[in-house]
C-alpha cells in the first residue's frame, strides 16, 4: 500500500457541509497527507441503514471497501459514522465467513469482490500518529492562544473500542485533545465530554435529543469554553444546525448561539488561513466572539 | 407465562460479535445507569430489560411493548456507552440493532428508517447531491463530488431482498415525546 489514501468524506460533508471538507483538504495539503477521491456510495449510515437491514448495510459497505482494494489503497474517513461503518462491516465479514460469502455472492452482480485487504482509518488518527504533533506545531503561524475549547470526539469515533481500537483509553481520549493543544488553544474539561450529540434519537424523539444537546452546551459553557471542537460532520450538524431548536427548552434569558469548529478548521486557522476562504461564514453559529479572542 | 420465541433466542446467541455472552448478563443495571436516554426517561427506556427479554426469547412480550411505545426500542441513541461499561462485555447495541431489524420487518419503525433506506437506494447516498451545495463546493475550491454509482447501489439492494421490507406499508410512529 502506498501512503495515498482514498478519501471518504461521507455524504453529509460532501452534500451539506462542503466547507468542512475544504478545511480538511487545506490541512492535508499543507501537511503533505496524500489523498484522492473514488466512486464511493453511502458508507452506509451505521445508525440508519444498519438498523433497517444489517446484511444490506454490510453489502454496501463491502462494495466501498472493494473499490479501495482494487486500487490497493487504504481509506481515510472524515466522519466518525463512515469510519465506524466500514471498520465494523470489515470486522463482521472477517469473523463470519458465511456473511462474507453471502456478501460476495451479492457483489458479483456488480462485478466486485470483497477480499478484506483494505484498512480504514479515521483522519484524526492519521494526523496524530502519522503526521505527528511536531509537524503540526511547526505549521502554526497564528497560534490560537487564549481560545478555550470543549472537546467532543463523538461516540462512533472510538466505540465499540474492542473493534475500532482507535486509542488506548476510550473514555479518556487524547488525540483530539493533543491536536487542539497543538494549535495553541486551551482544552477545558467538562463532565459531558463523552455525552452523545443526540443525532440518532433525534430521528425518533427530537425532545430527548434536545435535552442531550442542552446538557452538552450547558456543561461546556459552565467550564468556560468559547467553542466546541468536533471531528465528525454529523456531530457538527447536531451542534451547529440543531442548536436553534433549544429555544423551546431554554431557561429564561439563556441564549444558545454557541459555536462549533471541526478540528481541521481550527488547525487551518492556526496555520494562518483566512476564515473567509475556509467558509466559516457558512456556519449557523459563526463564533465571532470566539475568533475575536484570537484576533481573527 | 409469556410465549418464548426460540428463534430470537438463537439469533441473539448467534450474533457474530460475542452474542453468546448474553447469557452472562446478571442484571446489574450498569447499562441503565450509564445510558443517557435512560438517565432522562427512567424506566421508560431500559436496555437491561431489552437484554433480558432477548436472552429469554420473549419476543412477543417485547414486541407488544414496542407496539405500545416504540421508544422502548427506538429511543436508543446508539452511543454505545453501555457496551463499553457492561461488566460482562455483552454487545448490547448489536442486540438492539438485531431487534431494530426485526421491528422494521414487522412494520414497527419510525418512518425515518425505511425512508432513509429508500433515499440511499434511489440516490446512492443517505444525503443526496444538491445543486446549490455543488456551487458552494466550486467556490470553496474543492470541485464537484465524484460520480455516485447509483446503479450499483440499486442492484445490491435488489439482491439483498431489502426492497420487500421497504415496499411494506409502515405503521405510523406513535407519540413518543
Ligand atoms: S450492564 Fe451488562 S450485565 Fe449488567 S444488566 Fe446491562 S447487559 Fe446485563
Ligand atoms: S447505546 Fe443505546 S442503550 Fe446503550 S447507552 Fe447508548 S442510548 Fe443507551
Amino acid at each position: 500500500m502506498t501512503t495515498e489514501y482514498k478519501l471518504f468524506p461521507g455524504c453529509l460533508m460532501t452534500n451539506r457541509l462542503p466547507f468542512l471538507e475544504a478545511s480538511a483538504k487545506v490541512v492535508f495539503d499543507e501537511l503533505g497527507v496524500g489523498y484522492s477521491s473514488a466512486e464511493f456510495a453511502c458508507c452506509p449510515n451505521p445508525v440508519g441503514l444498519k438498523f433497517v437491514d444489517n446484511k444490506t448495510w454490510c453489502a454496501l459497505a463491502a462494495r466501498n471497501l472493494a473499490v479501495a482494494e482494487n486500487e490497493n489503497k487504504n481509506i481515510m474517513s472524515l466522519c466518525n459514522g463512515c469510519a465506524q461503518s466500514l471498520i465494523i462491516a470489515d470486522h463482521e465479514m472477517k469473523h463470519d465467513p458465511i456473511l462474507k460469502d453471502e456478501v460476495n455472492e451479492i457483489l458479483k452482480k456488480v462485478g466486485k469482490e470483497y477480499k478484506g485487504t483494505t484498512n480504514v482509518i479515521h483522519f484524526v488518527k492519521v494526523l496524530y500518529e502519522e503526521v505527528g504533533l511536531e509537524k503540526i506545531k511547526a505549521s502554526v503561524k497564528h497560534p490560537l492562544t487564549g481560545l478555550k475549547v470543549a472537546l467532543h470526539p463523538g461516540c462512533h469515533y472510538a466505540r465499540p473500542s474492542h473493534i475500532l481500537k482507535v486509542e488506548e483509553d476510550v473514555m479518556n481520549l487524547k488525540y483530539l485533545r493533543k491536536l487542539v493543544e497543538s494549535t495553541g488553544a486551551t482544552v477545558v474539561d467538562y463532565p459531558e465530554e463523552n455525552l452523545c450529540c443526540g443525532n440518532v434519537v433525534r430521528n425518533t424523539d427530537p425532545y430527548t435529543a434536545n435535552t442531550m444537546l442542552k446538557s452538552k452546551f450547558d456543561g461546556a459553557k459552565r467550564a468556560g469554553a468559547d467553542c466546541l471542537v468536533v471531528n465528525c460532520p454529523s456531530c457538527f450538524q447536531q451542534f451547529d444546525t440543531e442548536q436553534a431548536k433549544l429555544k423551546s427548552i431554554a431557561e429564561e434569558g439563556e441564549v444558545y448561539k454557541f459555536p462549533t469548529f471541526y478540528i481541521t478548521e481550527l488547525i487551518a486557522l492556526a496555520m494562518g488561513k483566512d476564515p473567509a476562504t475556509l467558509g466559516i461564514k457558512f456556519h449557523r453559529n459563526k463564533g465571532k466572539e470566539a475568533l475575536a479572542k484570537v484576533n481573527l | 407465562m409469556p410465549k418464548i420465541d426460540f428463534n430470537v433466542k438463537r439469533d441473539v446467541l448467534d450474533l457474530m460479535i460475542g452474542g453468546e455472552k448474553i447469557s452472562y448478563c446478571y442484571q446489574c443495571g450498569i447499562c441503565n445507569d450509564v445510558c443517557p436516554v435512560s438517565q432522562r426517561w427512567g424506566s421508560r427506556y431500559n436496555p437491561r430489560d431489552t437484554v433480558l427479554f432477548s436472552a429469554l426469547g420473549y419476543k412477543e412480550t417485547l414486541f407488544l411493548a414496542i407496539k405500545r411505545d416504540p421508544f422502548i426500542l427506538w429511543g436508543c441513541t446508539a452511543c454505545e456507552t453501555c457496551d463499553e461499561k457492561c461488566p460482562s462485555e455483552i454487545p448490547i447495541t448489536e442486540i438492539i440493532c438485531y431487534l431494530k431489524n426485526a421491528a422494521v420487518a414487522a412494520g414497527l419503525t419510525p418512518e425515518f428508517y425505511p425512508e432513509s433506506a429508500r433515499t440511499i437506494r434511489d440516490n446512492g447516498m443517505a444525503i443526496p447531491v444538491q445543486p446549490a451545495i455543488n456551487k458552494r463546493r466550486e467556490k470553496l475550491g474543492i470541485g464537484l463530488p465524484p460520480n455516485i454509482p447509483v446503479d450499483e447501489v440499486k442492484a445490491i439492494m435488489e439482491a439483498t431482498g431489502i426492497n420487500k421490507v421497504l415496499g411494506k406499508k409502515e405503521e405510523k410512529e406513535e407519540g413518543t415525546a
